[in-house]
């Protein structure tokens, strides 16, 4: 997506929810990186997953006191689609995502 | 020293009618509880209730009538009459005298 | 359309509509002020409705449930507060669920209440474990149909029909009972009774479900037939509680401060039979809210922070949800194990759910009306504007609530 507000990129992916390339939930849009790649156009650069990304939220006094710091950055040739959902083209432990989950899931013998 | 005895005179009132206000709670409860109570047992009287169910609800309306009767201090003539029936083993008729005795204590505690 | 597959979801509305909350007040308010509250519930379920079909046209049409919409358009912080707050409520509604279930086998067993809550605390786990979610959505809601002992109960007791045709008109108390302390008490009971028809877990439940069943355009026409007819069905066995204590409590002066007394209704009627039929039928109504309740924590905290959910998935393949609800019902558990009784619990679980509701209902209504998610089945002229107006009531019923509870201890004086 490529757009002259900055503002419209933010609303379009932060808080969305993601799913990888096999339909799998892996998280939410917790901040997003965009460059203006030519003048006065903006695109979205890199997708921040994850609670590092939370104390750039506002109100910053409040999101400061959250616990965790690990953050992904999922780069924008990894998306595939986005919507009312993102879309990546790549699994979500090849990313780096769901970290937990993913070693929960390797433990059960369902990854 | 005005304004001190001023304010010491309001928080009174406030705790006053805090006291009235959690007594007059007490006592609708405690009625509540009392004609529950009476239908239970006017119900188990004809056999038209469960045993076991008529004597959970009996233990329960004792239990909900001690924590009702906390609030009931500063009126011993209720808190007395309730220690009495948990006491005892009242019938239907007993217990809706008793909710019926406590009638103008809530009227003249609704009036406060 | 399948009719079966409408039928049964009609039906596991209506058996599944009443929880403990609604037992508790709607008792209270008949007994309390007969049949001038009828008004309001049938106001807050036209609301439960509005919103209830748009939870499930959006989550249908988007392929989203509540909580990841809360988030995209509240935000992180102002979605992480509705998590809270929604937590809070669905949590002290759960553990009143379970000390209800609890207290009503009690009643059937003469057992020890601590060992029933903590017996139906497990037996709750191992539903949502080893049962599709489709079931047991359905085994409890149709079992809970067992409440319509209180509808034959209504109509073998021979009710008053004129009355309560006039408790369909809005107005105040009764004539009698216009002094300042029984309009507040008015006033907490109509909010009590708004935010017992529309706890936001029935939302949050009611639009993760619909993606659980793999809801598409094609199942609008279920969505709105099981809010329309089976909340309104639900509703009219509620109202029959009102009714029910006007007639047989309120003369009797009993504000039902025990949840075995709601059974003397049908007692009063059938005998035995009666107390036994409305004991079974409460016990699945809020055993099957003590479901629903659990998940709805689950499913709002997976969703706000992009987990796997979901019982379509095995347990394992989901494990941080599973996680969730486990915790839920540790919980739950725990705050019933402290001896806070089940009525206390469902009073504070009204007052804080219906604080919550604001920003629980304000993403819904800004996503159902967004063409770019909803495309030709977003809000028409008249859902928006019923959306708003009861969005409004909720806003004006949730400043009350707080003030209207500590000014009459909760509806007691």
């Amino acid at each position: 997506m490529r757009t002259a507000d900055p503002k419209k990129l933010i609303k379009a992916y932060r808080d969305l929810p993601i799913g990888d390339r096999d339909d799998e939930l892996c998280g939410i849009v917790d901040d997003i990186e965009m460059a203006e790649t030519e003048p006065g156009i903006w695109e979205m650069t890199a997708l921040i997953v994850g609670p590092g990304a939370w104390p750039r939220r506002r109100p910053r006094w409040l999101t400061g006191l959250l616990p965790g710091r690990r953050q992904v950055r999922v780069d924008a040739a990894d998306v595939a689609s986005t919507g009312v959902s993102v879309r990546l083209l790549k699994r979500a432990d090849e990313l780096g995502l769901a970290p937990v989950e993913h070693a929960l899931l390797k433990h059960f013998g369902t990854a | 020293m005005r304004a001190l005895l001023a304010l010491v005179a309001v928080t009174a009132l406030a705790g006053c009618s805090s006291r009235a206000e959690k007594q007059l709670e007490a006592v609708k409860s405690v009625r509540s509880i009392l004609a529950e109570w009476a239908l239970v047992e006017a119900q188990a009287s004809k056999g038209r209730s469960p045993q076991t169910y008529a004597d959970e609800m009996r233990q329960d309306s004792k239990d909900e009538l001690e924590k009702a009767a906390k609030d009931l201090a500063g009126q011993p003539g209720a808190a007395q009459l309730v220690a009495k029936l948990r006491a005892g083993s009242p019938d239907s008729a007993a217990l809706k005298q008793a909710a019926d005795r406590l009638e103008p204590l809530e009227k003249s505690l609704e009036a406060a | 359309m399948k009719p079966l597959e409408l039928f049964l979801g009609v039906l596991t509305a209506v058996g599944g509509f009443v929880d403990i909350s609604e037992l508790v007040f709607m008792s209270q308010a008949g007994s309390r002020f007969q049949y001038s509250l009828i008004w309001v519930i049938v106001i807050a379920t036209i609301g439960i409705m509005v919103f209830g079909e748009m939870s499930g046209r959006v989550a249908a049409m988007s392929r989203q449930p509540l909580f990841n919409v809360i988030r995209h358009r509240l935000g992180f912080s102002l979605g992480l507060l509705t998590l809270v707050g929604a937590l809070i409520s669905t949590l002290i509604t759960c553990a009143a669920e379970i000390g209800g279930v609890a207290l009503v086998l009690q009643l059937l067993s003469g057992w020890n209440y601590t060992l029933l809550a903590i017996g139906a605390a497990a037996v709750f786990m191992l539903t949502i474990y080893l049962m599709p979610f489709k079931w047991i959505e359905r085994s409890y809601g149709l079992l809970g149909l067992f409440m319509l002992v209180f509808g034959a109960a209504f109509l073998a007791l021979v009710p008053s029909w004129h009355q309560i045709g006039g408790g369909l008109v809005p107005q105040g108390p009764p004539p009698e009972q216009t002094s300042t302390r029984d309009m507040l008490a008015y006033g907490y009971f109509a909010v009590a009774l708004i935010s017992a028809i529309m706890f936001p877990y029935e939302l949050y439940f009611y639009s993760s479900g619909a993606i659980e069943d793999g809801w598409s355009s094609k199942d609008l026409l279920i969505n709105r037939v099981t809010t329309f007819l089976g909340f309104g069905l639900g509703s009219m066995l509620a109202i029959t509680l009102v009714c029910l204590s006007a007639q047989q409590f309120g003369p009797r002066g009993i504000s039902p401060e025990m949840i075995g007394t709601v059974v003397l209704q049908p007692g009063l009627a059938f005998g035995k039979v009666g107390i036994l039929l409305g004991l079974l039928g409460i016990l699945f109504a809020i055993g099957g809210a003590a479901i629903e309740t659990c998940l709805a924590c689950a499913y709002g905290v997976s969703q706000f922070f992009g987990w796997r959910w979901g019982r379509h998935k095995a347990p394992k393949e989901a494990p941080l949800f599973t996680l969730a609800w486990v915790v839920v019902f540790v919980l739950a558990l725990a705050i019933v194990l402290t001896g806070i009784g089940p009525v206390d619990l469902a009073e504070y679980a009204i007052v804080t759910s219906i604080v919550v509701l604001p920003l629980s209902f304000l993403p819904l209504m800004l996503v159902a009306r967004d063409r770019t998610f909803m495309r030709d089945k977003a809000n028409g002229v008249l859902a928006n504007t019923m959306g708003w107006g009861f969005y409004a009531l909720i806003v004006v019923a949730a400043l009350a609530a707080i003030p209207l509870y500590l000014l009459t201890a909760g509806g007691k004086l």
